[in-house]
């Protein structure tokens, strides 16, 4: 059955239909969760959070491709994620004169694996993580995340490039550790 | 959340979110549990089942209080408290008095002694009445207990007529005193009150003897022994 018919049967309002769709997306869904919640229960919850809203809203979804299937539950996750954020309070106010403009080497993080990804992402404190999240993975704009945050642009920056340094930091000392271990 | 997602930056890393989306899992960590995760889903999408759950316990809640509320009002639709009344308390027995002698209330003379009123005291049970709600065990106390109503079986026979139109003077005496009927001494002939074995008859006779009161009906002998008598008990 392809996620055509799936999105077919589950408008049709099939149970089962819904339970196969859970079963192949809900994997990845979790683990985008669980970039910007860093507990996997608080995590799984906005996920079936987002779940919910999707099989609620499925009668105005249009299948055109996976890719935009997926693109849209993506939306909807992060969208739960974000919410739960703003309700925590959780993101720290940087001054702007602290923003600077800093890139990170582009082949540091490409020669990462993707768990390697992850784990060095998770370990971020929220507000930075949050913002390289939507910034650097997602591919938004600081007005677009100052918006979606609640936060000013120039937070937004400084909150980024807080996350590449302490991001470079992280790969430089992880580097340092395979150099030991390979040196031994 | 659409059309800020479609504005992409211009330092938008595909690479790392290609390589992140394509993540389904994580080494050391132990897999999503689909049939856990599904079950809570269906929890939340499947309100109207657990709102039947609910509606059943409201159900089941009215019922508890329906039960305890149907015996009060039962109670409240039986008769009125008199007919309960009458039915639930026995009846206690009652005198009735037979009049074996009228006397001819038709007498002009008033002076004239009147003819004395033998009675007999009967103590006849009226037949005792079941409960009229014997099921329900349900005792309910009246408001005024002495104020039990004759049953319209009892027989009801009229009071002796007493001549009372001749004045009746008594002395005062300090002790506190009762009046007692003649009648209530079984004869109103002096001598039959030697045959009672009361103490309490023998120092009325006592009483009369010694002071001479009687009722003034006459102030003939014979009409002092003959008529109406009401003497002064010594209640003490």
């Amino acid at each position: 059955m392809t996620t055509e018919q799936l999105i077919r049967e589950i408008k049709a309002g099939s149970v089962a239909a819904q339970q196969c769709f859970f079963r192949l997306y809900s994997a990845r869904l979790l683990i985008l969760c669980r970039r910007y919640v860093k507990s996997r229960e608080d995590a799984e919850e906005r996920m079936l959070d987002g779940f919910f809203k999707f099989f609620k809203t499925i009668d105005s979804f249009e299948f055109i491709s996976d890719a935009a299937l997926f693109a849209w539950l993506k939306q909807i996750m992060i969208h739960e994620c974000l919410c739960q954020l703003r309700k925590k309070n959780s993101f720290q106010m940087v001054s702007e004169s602290e923003a600077m403009d800093i890139t990170i080497e582009e082949d540091a993080l490409n020669n990462l694996s993707a768990a390697a990804l992850f784990s060095l992402i998770v370990q971020l404190p929220v507000g930075y993580r949050t913002v390289f999240n939507l910034y650097a993975v997602e591919g938004l704009t600081h007005k677009e995340i100052a918006g979606a945050l609640g936060i000013s642009e120039g937070s937004s920056k400084s909150q980024l490039w807080k996350a590449r340094a302490l991001l470079q930091k992280m790969i430089h000392a992880n580097e340092n550790d395979h150099a030991k271990q390979q040196s031994k | 959340m659409k059309t800020i997602m479609q504005n992409n930056n211009p330092n938008n890393q595909n690479i790392l979110q290609h390589k992140l989306d394509e993540l389904d899992h994580l080494p050391g960590e132990e897999a999503i549990s689909f049939d856990a995760s599904w079950q809570k889903l269906e929890l939340r999408m499947n309100p109207v089942r657990r709102r039947r759950r609910n509606y059943l316990y409201w159900i089941a809640a009215a019922c508890l209080v329906a039960g305890f509320l149907l015996p009060w009002a039962l109670n409240r639709q039986k008769p009125n408290l008199n007919e309960v009344v009458s039915n639930t308390l026995p009846i206690t027995p009652t005198t009735s008095i037979k009049s074996n002698n009228l006397v001819d209330s038709n007498a002009n003379n008033t002076r004239q002694a009147p003819m004395l009123v033998n009675t007999i005291k009967s103590t006849e049970k009226p037949p005792f009445k079941a409960p009229a709600v014997l099921e329900k065990q349900i005792v309910l106390i009246p408001e005024n207990p002495l104020a039990v109503k004759q049953s319209p079986e009892q027989e009801i026979i009229p009071a002796p007529v007493v001549d009372i139109s001749a004045p009746v003077t008594a002395i005062v005496v300090k002790k506190p005193l009762g009046v007692v009927h003649l009648n209530d001494l079984n004869n109103a002939d002096g001598s039959q009150l030697e045959k009672t074995a009361g103490n309490e008859n023998k120092r009325i006779l006592r009483f009369i003897k010694r002071t001479g009161v009687e009722t003034s009906l006459g102030d003939r002998p014979d009409e002092r022994t003959s008529g109406n008598h009401i003497l002064l008990k010594n209640i003490n």
